[in-house]
């Protein structure tokens, strides 16, 4: 499949290429002009200029919408939080016009961050963003494609991500328990770009949200078996010490 | 949560988009019992004193708050694919952090329904999820609603949202051959409405929508909620201005 990645020059991008490049055929999509060592095709475009998301996505079969900020972020507040909301609708409505009928958006577990500590955290838990800043402005994201899944006959795939840490690089001494490694992250978007529910007349049915993270031995987050599956990177060196 | 509960009661308002389509309409209710600053873009078409405000401005958002008791946001762009983002949603964003840097308690936000799309073909629709679609401006909206909900949580703000479909003045005189409209308020009702939502104690989790409609003779569009929380009731019964002349052929 032709897959389209936003951007493309972060960490968790640059996860997803590796884990798709010789599955899928890649568009990278940067607000700048990116090192494309790899055999992809990039494209430059900002979320907040229409006009430019149309070459990005024409032809494509699916978008994975990263979540994470471009190379060159808006300077303010104000943009950033533009970039998330108008740049999110803006590149739903290319991409669906597109013919794109398959969506994955990356979002964040912090959402969940003002539950005390010993409440498991499933889906079904009700997401409480801070007033301020990027967790509450990616979440509004989620909205803006729900809304789109809602109203065309496409698949759309939340995956609230923990916190992206590579292994080898975590803090042993100050383990946490939403960690995730990016490479773990790329197979399950290369999993949820898999899943094509857009025949459903039910919206429900074409809408799926999932939480990802590493499962430590006494879990906070309650993750779906079929993602439990292809975390391979767990910390266990951070938990040996009896954390909890 | 540990809820606290607001006994302020306001004196000093600013009412943001005061010279659209609902200010001019309202505003003259709400001064008679608070003193009001008008804001707005645009000049106010009976020619009153304007603080001139565009919402999309943070820093004019702060200091027209300075001093304010409370907030009345009445500011709208429609289906603009940009500015609609920057008023609807990006304002919100704006009156909020006003709102919690000069420590104003009460909000009333206004905005459109966001259930008709679904729930036309039910009865007894009031307090249901919201889907508000992919139009720029029930969209941008409902974004808007959703960060002042935050807002309102974490600092305590009582903050309340109307939610409209039609606005209107009262009938003058019987229409016949018609039924009323769906889901319409009529001036007087909003008036009220304001009032109680400035005033109100005890407003679950600080945040709370209500759909506002006047006829309520169809049984669809209820308002349970706003009677429920707010007190709010209908003034005139304005569906007995839809009634058709019964009675025998001689007596008419």
């Amino acid at each position: 499949m032709k897959v389209v990645i936003t951007s493309a020059q972060s960490v968790l991008a640059n996860a997803i290429a590796d884990e798709m490049a010789d599955e899928h055929e890649l568009c990278l999509l940067e607000s700048e002009v990116i090192d494309a060592s790899r055999s992809t095709k990039c494209v430059v475009a900002d979320h907040l200029v229409a006009d430019t998301l149309h070459a990005a996505v024409d032809g494509a079969d699916v978008l994975v919408h990263t979540g994470e900020l471009p190379l060159t972020p808006p300077p303010s507040d104000a943009g950033i939080l533009d970039w998330y909301t108008r740049g999110t609708y803006d590149l739903m409505a290319a991409a669906v016009a597109a013919g794109i009928r398959r969506f994955v958006y990356c979002g964040t577990l912090e959402l969940f961050d003002v539950y005390p500590t010993d409440v498991y955290i499933s889906e079904m838990h009700e997401p409480f963003p801070p007033s301020q800043g990027e967790v509450m402005w990616r979440y509004l994201a989620e909205f803006i494609i729900r809304e789109f899944v809602r109203d065309h006959a496409i698949t759309g795939t939340v995956l609230r991500l923990g916190n992206l840490v590579i292994q080898d690089e975590a803090d042993v001494d100050e383990p946490d328990v939403s960690w995730l490694d990016p490479r773990d992250a790329a197979r399950v978007v290369n999993m949820a770009v898999g899943r094509d529910a857009s025949q459903e007349l039910n919206w429900v049915r074409r809408w799926q949200v999932r939480h990802v993270c590493a499962n430590p031995p006494n879990p906070r987050f309650l993750i779906d078996k079929t993602i439990q599956d292809r975390i391979q990177f767990q910390f266990s060196e951070s938990w040996k010490g009896g954390h909890r | 949560m540990n809820q606290e509960v607001v006994t302020d009661h306001p004196q000093r308002i600013v009412v943001f988009g005061a010279c659209g389509l609902i200010g001019p309409f309202i505003t003259p209710g709400l001064a008679d019992k608070y003193d009001l600053t008008l804001a707005d873009i645009v000049e106010h078409p009976e020619g009153h004193s304007i603080l001139p405000v565009d919402i999309r401005d943070a820093n004019a958002v702060q200091r027209a708050c300075e001093g304010q008791d409370a907030v009345l946001n009445l500011c709208v762009v429609r289906n603009d694919p940009v500015a609609s983002w920057e008023v609807n949603t990006r304002g919100v964003d704006n009156i909020s952090r006003a709102v919690v840097k000069h420590g104003i308690k009460r909000v009333v936000h206004t905005g459109p329904q966001l259930v008709r799309q679904w729930f036309d073909h039910d009865f007894r629709v009031d307090d249901v999820p919201h889907m508000p679609g992919i139009g720029h401006y029930v969209l941008t909206k409902f974004l808007g609603m959703e960060i002042s909900r935050a807002y309102a949580r974490e600092h305590g703000i009582n903050t309340v949202w109307f939610l409209f479909n039609g606005l209107g003045p009262k009938p003058e005189e019987n229409q016949e051959e018609t039924s009323h409209p769906p889901f319409t308020v009529v001036w007087e009702d909003v008036v009220s409405a304001c009032k109680l939502a400035f005033e109100v104690e005890n407003l679950p989790e600080y945040y709370q929508w209500f759909n506002l409609n006047s006829y309520l003779e169809h049984g669809k569009y209820s308002i349970e909620k706003a009677q429920r929380i707010l007190g709010f009731q209908v003034g005139e019964k304005v569906e007995k201005y839809f009634r058709r002349p019964v009675g025998s052929y001689e007596d008419q």
